[in-house]
């Protein structure tokens, strides 16, 4: 038996040295493997045939870079950020879950990290991991502001998870960063049936945001579940004209949207689009290269409007005509189509141009097109039509977005010239109405009766029976 | 002791201490994750694919199929909204010789992106005339650029009548007489984007119409129309899929009055809701609703859910609906109820517009096998085309079996499985 008192014995001394030798061999062996396993990952390489040429090259070479600094036994985790945010806007969300986890590995409580994992977990109908990663991501969150988004999205999650009670937990913040998330928050607790709650977040978020259509239409139906159909109604009322939406989260799509713009094709069309001001030449070969990458309607139009500023509008023409048949018809395609055919001196397409315009969607600056055009076609009568329409057109666009006085201007300007256009005193009716004037109101309405007794909705501005 | 201790520690530290490979970085699966895109066990009943009408060019965009005997020939046609020719075209069938050839026709241009055609006689003159939603802009789009059209039926051809504009985007309108005053009124959804409606409009004749307002709205997909409450007057129904996710049932009271009533919605508002189609499911006698829900048409990425599928709202009596999932499919986007099988009780097809078509053998389509009891089974009938929207069930070629036709709108990647309209001919169990 060995004295505790006494010295070490030979053999405690080789046991000692055998367990210092087997720290040093283990840390040794760990470091070594924690490096093999990131060795031994490969950089997920998904089909990228499928995007535009550019774009796909320029994610290849990015896979290439994080592959090789790898096989370096390096590992810049800005790069796993970068592939996996651009293989998520490019719809690869397999391989951008891989890399954002890679990503993690390094930075476990990195929130953007987290937050974009979230995003794409989202996507992918993960819902329960996507809410444990936003929740972490919350806990992480540098500042209120991160956090209350964070927080946005574990909500949102909640509810694709039919847990609206928990919903109500996780929205209940105070969130001067993110409207959003009281505007959430009092939907849910109007679909629960809490009204109290409910109207008073609508309320306190009525002072900054008085005509806001989504948020009137959520006033209104609290206001009808609690009964007061006066309020309701008047609420409604105000929907039909009120200019914007509310401010909601949008940070998925302008997230994914913003780093589709950094490659390829789509970077082409912005690059394009501010070098323009510039280099109008360079511009214009920049959107051809990169349409012919990558065609969508959009740039189609926007290189469009290229050459028509720059004088070529037979290239406008061939590229529009391209666009109406792979995409159809569009009344703003339409407008400069006929545009560019009238700088040709092609007059009747200019007009059929035109025409076909207005039968997609009528607008006033068409209709003053076309009453420019018409003397030229020896058709002057016609150009007084579109006078008027366009004067009624653009008072109704007026109204619309709550330039009230100049939209009684353009509409009086419109029934002056022709009396029985209903259309148009039904709009002076409605643009009086909003000014408060009763009495104006009530004589345009009634001269619209006069001209259409059935005008669609005259009914329901004059009492029954006149 | 020491010494004991120093020979355990010797021992163990190897054991507990040595790397024993990769850290695993992936947590377990979700189990909602399995679900995703995917395919399904190939149908028992066989189907025969052909294409009616022009090969596809570019991405097509058709909106909205309907079989019907449109011209009373006694052989269905098809009728269909093309968002990329802005144009409505009646595919005329005609059999010599037995082979079939669908005749294009066109109805009415320059609408642009036409939602939905109905086709209905509308001035009760004994032919068909077609009513026709005008959406303009088939992405997001807030402004007052939808109409209505009617296609009037006449000697000299199909004349053209706006019978309501001034609205936001129009989504659908669905024919009855609500009144009772004898004449053909309008269910309409206005769709729009932050602006919308469901209304009714009261024909006045001469082609007038006048216009109430009965639910404001953004984001009515489909109003159809039937008896829901079985006292002998047209009701409506009406799926709302933007703000909110929810299922209206506006209630006949006569006289071009209705009352509201919500009869579904959920706290998931990225559900999708995707149309809504009237249907008696059961059997029972009383007129049920299917919801396909999967429209995930909002990001740049399309990613089928696992909450996608199809809901049934099964009349319970007195304004009453009973909710049941019958299936879940990525990316639902349409519904048609039929006899696919021929044993007597209604199947479902659904089809969808984002399965992963990325991975081959994820089903565009698919059809529900109703065991009579209301319980179904999945069966896949295709893969190709692929980003299918639009649905009708009828039968073709009057052989007595149900047959499919479908609209394909290839906005979304991939581009390698493409089709325009489509035609899935039943050719019954076993054969092809």
């Amino acid at each position: 038996m060995t004295n505790p008192k006494a010295g070490w014995s030979l053999i405690e001394r080789v046991l000692v040295g055998i367990i210092v030798i087997e720290l040093i061999v283990v840390g040794y062996l760990r470091i070594r493997s924690d490096e093999a396993v990131e060795l031994e990952v490969t950089v997920p390489r998904p089909a990228l045939e499928q995007i535009d040429t550019l774009a796909a090259a320029e994610i290849g070479a990015l896979c290439d870079r994080v592959q090789e600094a790898l096989e370096q036994g390096l590992e810049p985790p800005g790069d796993w950020a970068e592939l996996a945010d651009a293989y998520l806007a490019f719809g690869f969300l397999e391989a951008a879950e891989a890399c954002y986890r890679r990503g993690l590995v390094r930075r476990p409580d990195n929130y953007r990290l987290n937050k974009h994992l979230g995003f794409c977990l989202d996507a992918r109908g993960k819902t329960n991991e996507a809410i444990a990663v936003f929740e972490h991501a919350a806990r992480v969150g540098a500042d209120k502001k991160q956090r209350v988004e964070a927080r946005y999205h574990v909500g949102q999650n909640l509810l694709q998870a039919l847990r609206p009670a928990d919903a109500v937990q996780v929205f209940d913040v105070e969130a001067p960063h993110y409207v959003g998330v009281h505007f959430q928050l009092a939907k849910v607790l109007l679909r629960l049936n809490r009204l109290a709650e409910a109207k008073a977040y609508t309320d306190s978020m009525a002072r900054d945001f008085p005509q806001v259509a989504n948020l009137l239409l959520l006033r209104a139906r609290i206001e009808e579940a609690l009964e007061n159909d006066e309020g309701a109604r008047d609420l409604r009322d105000r929907v039909a004209w009120a200019p914007i939406s509310m401010p909601l989260d949008g940070g998925i799509a302008r997230f994914l949207e913003g780093t589709r713009d950094r490659y390829g094709a789509w970077r082409g069309f912005q690059e394009a689009a501010r070098l323009f001001q510039r280099d109008r030449s360079a511009a214009i070969a920049l959107m051809e290269k990169s349409l012919a990458a990558e065609w969508h309607v959009d740039p189609a139009m926007q290189l469009a409007i290229m050459y028509h500023q720059e004088q070529r509008p037979a290239d406008a023409v061939a590229l529009l005509e391209l666009a109406q048949q792979r995409w159809g018809g569009a009344p703003r395609r339409d407008e400069l189509l006929g545009e560019s055919h009238r700088r040709l001196g092609n007059l009747p397409q200019a007009r059929a141009s035109w025409e076909r315009s207005l039968r997609l969607r009528p607008t006033a600056s068409v209709h003053r097109k076309l009453a420019a055009l018409f003397p030229q076609l020896k058709e002057p009568e016609l150009a007084q039509h579109h006078r008027t329409q366009a004067d009624y057109r653009q008072g109704v666009e007026h109204y619309r977005a709550g330039r009230l006085p100049e939209a009684a201007a353009s509409l009086s300007a419109a029934v002056k010239s022709d009396q029985q256009l209903a259309d148009a005193w039904f709009y002076l009716g409605e643009a009086q109405r909003a000014r408060g004037d009763a009495a104006a109101a009530e004589h345009a309405y009634r001269q619209c009766h006069a001209a259409d007794a059935e005008h669609p909705r005259i009914h329901s501005r004059l009492p029954a029976g006149q | 002791m020491r010494l004991a201790v120093l020979l355990i520690l010797a021992i163990a530290l190897p054991l507990v201490a040595l790397p024993r490979g990769a850290e695993e970085t992936t947590p377990p699966e979700d189990p909602s994750s399995l679900f995703g895109g995917a395919g399904y066990p190939a149908s028992p009943v066989q189907f025969a694919r052909s294409q009616i009408g022009p090969d596809p060019y570019f991405w097509p965009q058709i909106c909205n199929v309907t079989i019907v005997d449109f011209d009373g020939d006694g052989l269905q046609d098809v009728v269909a909204c093309d968002g990329q020719r802005d144009a409505v075209l009646w595919y005329r069938q005609q059999v010599a010789d037995g082979t079939t050839t669908w005749d294009e026709q066109v109805l009415g241009t320059d609408l642009a992106t036409p939602a939905h055609a109905t086709v209905v006689d509308i001035d009760a003159d004994g032919d068909k005339d077609v009513v026709v939603s005008v959406l303009v802009n088939i992405m997001p789009d807030d402004r007052a650029i939808g109409s209505v059209v009617v296609l009037e039926n006449t000697a000299a051809g199909f004349e053209r009548h706006t019978v309501l504009d001034d609205v936001h985007r129009v989504a659908d309108a669905q024919p009855a007489d609500f009144d009772g005053d004898g004449d053909v009124d309008l269910a309409v959804a206005v769709f729009g984007y932050q602006h919308g409606q469901v209304m009714y409009l009261e024909n006045r004749g001469n082609w007038r119409f006048r216009r109430h307002d009965l639910l404001v709205a953004p984001g009515t997909i489909h109003v159809p129309v039937a008896d829901y409450d079985g006292d002998g007057d047209p009701d409506i129904a009406a799926v709302v899929s933007q703000d909110e996710e929810e299922v209206w049932g506006f209630e006949n009271l006569g006289n071009g009055e209705f009352r509201n009533r919500r009869l579904w919605f959920t706290h998931n508002h990225d559900i999708g809701g995707a149309g809504l189609v009237s249907t008696d499911l059961d059997g029972d006698g009383d007129t049920d609703l299917l919801l396909p829900v999967g429209d995930n048409f909002e990001f740049s990425i399309s990613f089928p859910q696992p909450y996608h599928g199809c809901l049934w709202l099964e009349n319970q009596g007195d304004w009453q609906f009973a909710t049941r999932r019958i299936a879940k499919f990525g990316g639902t986007y349409a519904a048609a109820p039929g006899d696919v099988d021929g044993d007597g009780d209604q199947d479902v097809v659904l089809v969808s517009m984002f399965n992963e078509f990325d991975k081959p053998g994820n089903g565009s389509i698919v059809w529900l096998e109703n065991n009579g009891a209301q319980e179904f089974k999945m069966w896949q009938i295709d893969d190709t085309p692929t980003h299918l929207v639009t649905v009708a069930c009828g039968d073709l070629d009057g052989d007595g079996r149900t047959d499919i036709v479908a609209g394909g709108l290839h906005i979304p990647r991939p581009h390698d499985r493409i089709g325009r309209i489509t035609a899935w001919r039943n050719v019954g169990q076993g054969a092809r």
